[in-house]
């Protein structure tokens, strides 16, 4: 199971939770909570949707993350869930030019 | 492996916040819950990789939801009245007669909502399932013209950018707002300062830290505004630190928020939007509207970005600290 797997049926239940809040609540506050929390999970489902692109995934986002892969060498792929995965282009110390904090067009 | 359990803990422990801000009896519980359901959030978008929705997630989600609302809690508590009967879930107060002379009725509310609700994230797993092919959606769209956007953070280059009427609106919509919230205040106050006076102990915690932590604030703040054309960070997130620092000198008493009718206030807070239009403007003389020419487009950007980020700094704080309530 991939975060993308995990990080979806949250969303779903989520989106589940908000819809019960917003239809059992009667108070108004609650009742934007709850569409807070409907809203965000849809949002989280688009964004593991997002997530979908196996070559996006291999990329390091955070400048912190692609340290700490560096230092630990080829065999770093653990950090990002995907432990059966190659070694990819920006494993290798020095290959940091560009494209690391690749981040999708999703954003609020 | 051990990615795995912190993912499928992550996911488990926000769906729990998530129930208790649906179902805590007490509101305020409720509020607290919410904003705890934020900042888990925001991990989950790190584990996602987005540190920028992450970002957005922790400062606006957790953060600034959560104030504004507490202080809507606060101010809806003085016009409730004392018993007022729920036709479904009793809020926390007068709830034990009715839930047993009701309990049927009650339980069939709630049961069946909750099928239905149930039924709907069944249904949305099942779409999901059929959608979790590998794809690289227009992520490879955005890297092949990324050199054309004048930044090297795609997702800059996607909200300012390619995306520019989005942000445009959303900066529009965030001004629009705070006239709203501006348009509530009393005759007899209005040009005065927002809310009301606050005091806080001079040796206490409050003033303290209103003394301490605006300098590491503003640093940060500079840094996701700067850092936003290359890394994670932009307008948003900037201007959100930056509001968090002036509520914080405002509520520490130490200094107080200009009156609404303040001239430098007022342009603080449209220019952002203004200075958008200008840039998209400039960019319609040399051929498309908010389209930018490769050369100037990274100049183009950072001026936006920061006068987008005095804006949402102005607005946001005024937003949190409400209509006036005081006379000029």
């Amino acid at each position: 199971m991939t975060a993308v797997a995990i990080f979806g049926i949250c969303a779903a239940t989520l989106i589940g939770i908000g819809a019960f809040g917003l239809v059992t609540r009667a108070h108004l506050l609650r009742r934007i909570v709850a569409f807070n929390v409907l809203g965000s999970g849809v949002f989280l489902m688009l964004g593991a949707l997002g997530n979908r692109d196996p070559a996006r995934r291999r990329r390091p986002r955070a400048a912190g993350l692609r340290h700490h892969r560096h230092r630990r060498g080829a065999r770093s792929d653990g950090a990002r869930g995907r432990p059966d995965r190659p070694a990819v282009r920006g494993d290798r110390p020095g290959d940091i030019a560009g494209r690391d904090e690749a981040d999708g067009p999703d954003r609020e | 492996m051990p990615a795995l359990i912190l993912d499928i803990t992550l996911g488990l422990v926000i769906c729990a916040v998530a129930l208790g801000a649906v179902l805590a009896r007490d509101l305020l519980a409720s509020i607290v819950f919410f904003i705890v359901y934020g900042a888990m959030l925001s991990i989950a978008w790190v584990r996602l990789g987005s540190v920028d929705v992450a970002l957005a997630e922790a400062a606006i989600g957790a953060g600034l939801t959560g104030i504004l609302l507490i202080g809507a809690a606060a101010r809806l508590k003085s016009t409730e009245r004392p018993s007022a009967p729920s036709p479904l879930v009793g809020e926390g107060r007068g709830g034990g007669g009715r839930w047993a002379t009701h309990s049927t009725r009650l339980h069939l509310a709630l049961i069946i909502p909750a099928v239905a609700c149930a039924g709907l994230a069944a249904v949305l797993l099942f779409v999901l399932h059929g959608l979790l092919h590998e794809t690289a959606g227009l992520a490879p769209l955005v890297e092949g013209n990324l050199a054309a956007s004048g930044v090297s953070n795609p997702v800059t280059a996607v909200l300012l950018n390619f995306r520019g009427y989005d942000t445009l609106l959303e900066t529009i919509v965030l001004v629009i707002a705070l006239v709203a919230v501006w348009s509530v205040t009393p005759d007899r106050f209005w040009g005065g300062a927002p809310g009301l006076r606050q005091h806080a102990r001079p040796d206490g915690v409050l003033a303290h830290f209103g003394r301490l932590l605006p300098a590491v604030g503003i640093l940060v703040g500079i840094h996701l505004l700067w850092a936003g054309s290359h890394a994670p960070g932009g307008a948003f997130q900037a201007g959100t630190v930056f509001a968090a620092v002036w509520l914080l000198v405002a509520m520490a008493g130490l200094a107080d928020a200009p009156a609404v009718s303040d001239r430098r206030l007022r342009l603080a807070i449209a220019g952002g939007p203004l200075v958008f239009l200008l840039v998209a403007a400039a960019g319609a003389v040399a051929g498309t509207f908010l389209g930018f020419p490769n050369l100037y487009a990274y100049y183009m950007i950072v001026t936006v970005e920061v006068a987008l980020t005095v804006s949402i700094a102005a607005t946001l704080a005024m937003l949190v600290l409400g209509p006036p309530r005081r006379a000029p």
